[in-house]
């Protein structure tokens, strides 16, 4: 290998040492020129920022920040509310229940509800064994108790079984709507009934031998057919569902189609549709079912009953969609994109810089030769 | 003095070298610094902007639904106003024929569903009987203010049955109730 190239870079001049040498000293005046871009460049933003954060504790003017204090205080009120509403539960449902699920034969002397346990304790008496083992097992058979414990009985005077028995009850009791007895033809068939009663009476009435009991009684059942026809003029047909969420983080607002009686909800990708508790706001004096608050599997369509207080129905389904899984788009600088710029105008400027500088210094040798 | 064409290359590309590391890169990183935190406060600020108008928004819907803000207000009231309570309690057994015989606060403590709201229950004895009792429970579910009965006992030697049948519930048996009724205030 020949070394001597080095020596004779001192004392030969090639022109090559020359473009290199005006390229290196174009670079450095490009790295100085661009550093002071970058320091100017700085500066500006800096004031931008300091801009922006003056302006950025101007906004909201003391009005708007009322109206905020207002805004959050209602925000908190009604999320407290929902909760609240969402775990209330009625009492009187209860008592309803078990009026509907006692048979005839069994008498209660002592009733209590305990709600932290739902427990309910009673103690009462049977007809006979039979009559107690049948109510026992209507109890233990029903959706909405879920152990019959404590099981005490025995036969007492006049061949009566006394119990005291103790129910664990679903807290779904607490929402339980009763069925509803009455068919169209049995109203019809009960009003037919009532018309001859009527006819009957007016009949008697014309004979005139009825006793004071009799008429007593008569005026009695007129007067409580008035009142249960007023009250059945003063029952309420409403019975829709008016709000609808999912209680989600963030929580989930169905879109409500009272027409069509669909409800849509759209839940992030990645949510468990097997176990998500709604929140239902509908008619005040209706009753729905399955309740609010309670656990319900979404992955097919749920339908929810609303009973007016006239016993009428409405069905509405609950569609759950699971949103397709959004990418987030992670913003980073323009690092990437802006360095390769830099360093490609360096080089440009360093390159333009040193032919003009080789250019000259060729020009100023010519002349000095010729 | 004449320095050597070589030697001048070498120096000018480390003095290069030495600005581009100690002087432009970190100019260029401190730009980069800025310019994201420029991005950041732009987007605080325009966020503010929207939020603050989107609050006014919020705020005259609220105005428009006053009439429901009222009823949570009656539900979930500030102050516990034991004396609207007791009146109230009073007056609803009364409009219903019960008769309360006891009536006192038997616990006060922080609710279980929000930390912000208070449960106070009473323990209240009514007498009466057992339609009294359902009408009663009806009117508390429906007052303004939340009310819940947590516990019901109720018990005579006499026997009772819980079906709908009036006369069979009615049976002039009087009883006395022992119910816990639980309600919410924030303070």
């Amino acid at each position: 290998m020949d070394f001597s190239i080095f020596s004779q870079l001192n004392t030969k001049k090639f022109w090559w040492m020359d473009v290199l040498f005006y390229f290196a000293i174009s670079l450095l005046i490009a790295t100085v020129f661009c550093y002071v871009v970058f320091l100017i460049k700085n500066n500006i933003q800096r004031q931008e920022i300091e801009k922006t954060v003056v302006a950025l504790e101007s906004v909201g003017t003391s009005q708007q920040k009322e109206f905020e204090e207002t805004v959050l205080s209602y925000q908190k009120k009604i999320s407290d509310f929902k909760k609240i509403f969402a775990n209330h539960e009625f009492a009187s449902h209860v008592f309803t229940f078990m009026q509907d699920q006692t048979m005839p034969n069994v008498w209660f002397r002592r009733f209590g509800l305990e709600r932290k346990n739902n427990r309910v304790q009673l103690f009462g008496e049977a007809d006979d064994m039979e009559a107690f083992s049948r109510q026992v097992a209507y109890f233990e058979n029903n959706e909405y108790i879920n152990d019959v414990g404590t099981l005490n009985s025995t036969v007492g005077e006049l061949a009566r079984t006394q119990f005291n028995l103790q129910l664990d009850i679903d807290s779904k009791i607490f929402s339980y709507v009763p069925e509803p007895i009455e068919t169209e033809e049995e109203t019809e068939d009960e009003e037919s009934a009532e018309d001859d009663k009527e006819e009957t009476e007016e009949d008697d009435s014309k004979e005139g031998d009825i006793d004071e009991d009799t008429e007593q009684e008569s005026v009695t059942e007129d007067e409580e057919e008035i009142v249960d026809e007023e009250l059945i003029e003063a029952k309420d047909t409403e019975k829709e569902i008016t709000i609808f969420n999912l209680l989600l983080t963030p929580e989930v607002t169905g879109i409500i189609d009272q027409e069509t009686h669909t409800i849509a909800l759209d839940v992030p990708f990645g949510t468990d549709l097997t176990s998500i508790r709604p929140l239902i706001i509908y008619s005040y004096t209706a009753k729905m079912s399955p309740s609010s608050g309670v656990l319900q599997d979404f992955t097919n369509p749920v339908i929810y009953t609303v009973t007016a207080e006239d016993g009428s129905t409405q069905d509405y389904t609950a569609v759950v969609n699971v949103l397709p899984e959004v990418k987030q788009e992670v913003i980073e600088p323009e690092k990437k994109s802006i360095l390769p710029i830099i360093i490609f105008a360096l080089i440009f400027v360093a390159i333009i810089l040193s032919i003009i500088l080789f250019v000259w210094y060729k020009f100023k040798i010519k002349n000095k030769v010729f | 003095m004449q320095l050597d064409r070589p030697i001048a290359i070498a120096i000018v590309l480390i003095i290069t070298v030495l600005l581009i590391v100690f002087l432009v890169s970190p100019e260029y990183k401190t730009f980069n610094r800025l310019r994201m935190e420029l991005g950041e406060k732009l987007a605080e600020y325009n966020a503010e902007f929207d939020y603050y108008a989107e609050v006014s928004k919020v705020y005259y819907e609220l105005k428009n639904r006053e009439e429901f803000l009222e009823k949570i207000d009656d539900a979930l009231p500030e102050n516990l106003d034991l004396g609207q309570i007791i009146y109230f309690l009073h007056k609803t057994s009364s409009e219903n024929g019960l008769i309360i015989k006891d009536l006192f606060l038997s616990k006060s403590s922080k609710s279980d569903v929000s930390k912000n709201i208070n449960d106070v229950i009473f323990s209240v004895d009514i007498m009466g009987d057992y339609s009294s009792l359902a009408g009663f429970l009806t009117s508390l579910e429906k007052s303004a203010r939340i009310f819940e009965v947590t516990n019901i006992s109720f018990g005579s030697d006499a026997l009772s049955r819980m079906v709908s049948t009036e006369n069979q519930l009615t049976a002039n048996q009087i009883y006395i109730f022992n119910l816990q009724i639980k309600t919410h205030s924030y303070q």
